[in-house]
């Protein structure tokens, strides 16, 4: 990410607005991912998640150095989201029931066979559980696994994302999966074995 | 390659984001090897469960892109003070011109989203030619990649679980490009749907359906379940 979001970070300092279109594009996937960590939540992840993109643009010529955009980015976010916890008495992850119903209607609609009854090893994964295990992943591969599992981008623009080779980030896909898949096949099976 | 190596590209493979031949290696491993055919129905059957577990997730993405796309419409530069100009002469002549602009901002608002529309409907226009040649694409995802990596030298990534008897592209915007590539052709009207950059839904969707007529083409864009849609026909 360092090397595209130096270029990036002068863009949009100069106040070129397409520089902060492509800073939303290219990091509102693992801001939105970590904000579920915290919240649990995920109308309130997505509130947080715009207010600091809007926040940050209020303010981005504090920033310097383009190799903090990142963090700069998520310490907006945490201090926001601590202010939105101790405003909010929700506990769990909730979806509103309606959107449950429209997102329902979507998977009959984009994946026919999405109807089929779900494999037991992976009926129990939720969001949240993908969220949390993709947030404890080592940092170069956690932002794969979001662009990957989440948004699902091709690997061609996640290389372009991260300023990597196109071979890198097929590389980091397939060491995302594995851990992935392994960190949450142990969640499954904890959470399915008797107790 | 070992079966290791196989399987390795598995989330890759389903996502059908390899490249022909490598796909072609694969399937034929698949033909003489249980253990990877049984290990290619897992990874399926996991990205399946992601996929259809994720969709809030892209749905709150989209939200987040169009809300911050609304916003630099509204506010397209923050300038900080320390960067205005000393001189009140120089800050009266600046303030002047951003009044004309804001004027004709207003004027164009009252026709929203008229210079997108022209724009969509010229890259449709244009790219009309594309959808007599892409009709004829049948059969797998990497056969369609491969005509669109051959012909315009970018790698679409068709989504999973595409009908291919009724579905040639997807969305573009995803590799950056802009707008969209056909997503569906019907050969007996002479028309096609294409699905739109995530970005043009807010435009869409605040001034509702619009109807044009140009150049020989009649052009309809909407937005429905959070994508903008454009259907371009040939007038008869």
């Amino acid at each position: 990410m360092n090397a595209y979001s130096g270029r990036l970070l002068e863009r949009w300092r100069s106040g070129d607005p397409h520089a902060f279109e492509e800073v939303v594009n290219c990091f509102h996937g693992p801001l939105l991912s970590y904000l579920i960590s915290l919240l649990h939540h995920i109308q309130d992840a997505e509130d947080v998640a715009q207010d600091t993109f809007f926040r940050a643009h209020k303010s981005v010529h504090q920033l310097r150095d383009p190799a903090k955009l990142w963090e700069w980015l998520k310490r907006i976010a945490h201090n926001l989201a601590m202010d939105r916890a101790k405003n909010s008495r929700r506990s769990g992850f909730a979806t509103d029931p309606s959107e449950i119903q429209t997102i329902a209607e979507e998977v009959q609609v984009s994946s026919p066979d999405a109807a089929e009854a779900p494999d037991e090893t992976w009926s129990q994964l939720s969001l949240e559980v993908i969220v949390e295990a993709i947030e404890g992943l080592p940092e170069i591969y956690r932002e794969v696994a979001v662009y990957h599992y989440l948004q699902e981008w091709p690997y061609g623009k996640i290389a372009q994302a991260l300023g990597i080779e196109p071979a890198a980030a097929r590389q980091r896909i397939r060491r995302a999966n594995k851990l992935l898949r392994s960190v949450l096949m142990h969640r499954m099976l904890k959470r399915t074995s008797p107790t | 390659m070992t079966c290791d190596e196989y399987q390795s590209e598995f989330p890759l493979y389903v996502g059908h984001q390899l490249l022909p031949e490598e796909d072609a290696e694969i399937i034929a491993h698949l033909q003489s090897c249980a253990l990877c055919r049984q290990a290619l129905e897992e990874e399926r059957q996991f990205a399946r469960a992601v996929h259809n577990v994720s969709l809030p997730f892209r749905e709150a993405s989209q939200n987040i892109q169009r809300s911050a796309q609304k916003a630099i419409r509204r506010e397209p530069q923050v300038i900080p003070s320390h960067r205005l100009p000393e001189s009140p002469r120089m800050r009266l002549a600046i303030w002047s011109v951003a009044a004309a602009l804001a004027l004709i901002a207003v004027v164009l608002l009252r026709h929203p989203g008229a210079t997108e529309i022209d724009h969509v409907a010229d890259w449709a226009i244009e790219n009309y030619p594309l959808i007599d040649q892409t009709h004829a694409l049948r059969g797998d995802p990497a056969t369609v990649r491969a005509w669109f990596r051959e012909h315009h030298q970018i790698d679409i990534s068709p989504p999973v679980n595409v009908d291919y008897g009724k579905l040639v592209g997807c969305k573009m915007a995803e590799m950056g490009r802009d707008p969209a590539p056909l997503l569906r052709f019907n050969g007996r009207e002479t028309s096609a749907v294409f699905i739109l950059p995530a970005r043009f839904a807010a435009t869409f969707n605040a001034m509702g359906n619009r109807d044009i007529s140009r150049d020989g083409f009649r052009i309809v864009v909407w937005a429905e379940g959070g994508n903008p849609y454009l259907k371009i026909s040939r007038l008869m």
